[in-house]
């Protein structure tokens, strides 16, 4: 069921392998007064460079990895089961992007493993990309509540580490166990 | 000099809450800046450094690794909770925060916002009140509208809510379907069923749509 909800078919309609990105919110995908201001409004909220000059991104190719991915980013939040904003990126859409593997820093070790950078020479260079995803007519997708509940549910079965203290339990996770 | 390590020297100082706040009138142009003030300079440097030194503990949460985050966020809401003046701090967060270019940074300011009960609502209200646009600066007003959401509002916080449901802004509106979802209820309910199906965008109406699920359960 959990992963059903976490399907990347159903929720971009793409195939697998892409990568997906955390969004702040999603209104301004929409809003714009024309397409060219919608593009810089998406590149300045959602890909501009943190501080060592690289976008975060996970490479996902099965509801599976997405659900632990959503499951991992909250781990920082309040509480687990917070709606998220997600959006796809296809490999192809990626043009002169380099995605570099790199450890992530979730709770969950397995979207920790998906886990890349994405580098460009400077800021403008998600400009094309950006430009990709609303040719494409991508959307970001809402996980909501409801759907995040099941998806921890499923997590504290797999023994995640996002929903347990992982130095006070000795029990590894299911990434861990290696099924 | 207070320590670099022991902020909270700075409520103390006159372990005076009241003291100080009715030593100095109110001023809500001093979020950043305490304002020169000839009768204290030492004590308004003091402020300001304290200030400067809140930003450093609210990047440090911002930026801090997933297994130090919820040690990071206690220390926040600690740090405005005992401040003289919480809600000036709870804005300086949110405006920090706003301007961050991290996808979790909202997150992190409504995080800390929902655990500040009556001051997120008060914080709100005032900026509110003075004609502070709401949109203006919108990644801002998600924070304190969704913050506001969370934090159990009281009825008139509930109608504020709804009231920007009507807001012309997207952003504003995005906002207040979400603080709404999260208030819940059958008034909630009503109010995203009607947005579900007569709001311009589609975007607002899908979103409506979406969180009406949350909102039932």
């Amino acid at each position: 069921m959990a992963d059903a909800d976490f399907s990347i078919e159903a929720a971009w309609d793409v195939s697998s392998p892409c990568y997906v990105r955390k969004l702040k919110k999603g209104s301004h995908w929409e809003d714009g007064e024309s397409p060219s201001d919608r593009v810089d409004s998406i590149v300045e909220k959602d890909f501009r460079l943190d501080q060592d000059g690289v976008v975060s991104v996970f490479q996902v190719r099965s509801g599976v990895d997405l659900r632990r991915v959503a499951v991992g980013l909250n781990a920082t939040r309040d509480s687990l089961s917070e709606d998220i904003f997600l959006i796809a990126i296809l490999p192809d859409e990626l043009q002169g992007v380099l995605a570099e593997p790199t450890p992530g820093d979730t709770k969950c070790l397995w979207a920790n493993r998906l886990h890349h950078n994405l580098v460009v020479e400077r800021q403008s260079g998600f400009t094309s990309v950006v430009e990709s995803l609303i040719r494409a007519g991508r959307k970001p997708k809402k996980f909501t509540r409801s759907k995040m509940r099941r998806a921890v549910e499923e997590a504290r079965r797999e023994g995640c580490y996002a929903t347990r203290d992982r130095a006070t339990s000795s029990d590894p996770c299911v990434c861990e166990r290696g099924t | 000099m207070h320590s670099a390590t022991a902020p909270w020297v700075l409520p103390q100082i006159g372990s005076c809450a009241r003291g100080a706040a009715a030593m100095f009138p109110e001023d809500d142009s001093c979020i950043y800046e305490w304002p020169k003030d000839e009768r204290n300079s030492d004590l308004s440097s003091t402020v300001t450094s304290g200030i400067m030194e809140f930003q450093g503990f609210v990047s440090r949460y911002h930026r801090a690794k997933a297994c130090a985050k919820r040690r990071e966020r206690n220390r926040i809401v600690s740090l405005i909770q005992t401040h003289y003046r919480p809600i000036e701090r709870a804005e300086a967060m949110a405006r920090y925060l706003a301007r961050s270019s991290r996808p979790d940074a909202l997150d992190d300011g409504i995080d800390v916002l929902a655990r500040l009960s009556w001051r997120t609502e008060q914080l709100v209200w005032d900026r509110y009140r003075e004609g502070e646009i709401p949109g203006h600066e919108e990644d801002y007003w998600y924070i304190l509208i969704r913050g506001l959401g969370k934090c159990q509002p009281s009825d008139l916080g509930k109608m504020l809510i709804r009231q920007l449901t009507r807001s012309d802004r997207l952003a504003v509106r995005e906002a207040a379907v979400e603080a709404l979802a999260d208030v819940g209820g059958s008034e909630a309910a009503d109010r995203l069923v009607e947005i579900a199906r007569t709001d311009p965008s589609p975007f607002i109406r899908g979103l409506a749509r979406d969180r009406l699920e949350d909102c039932v359960r």
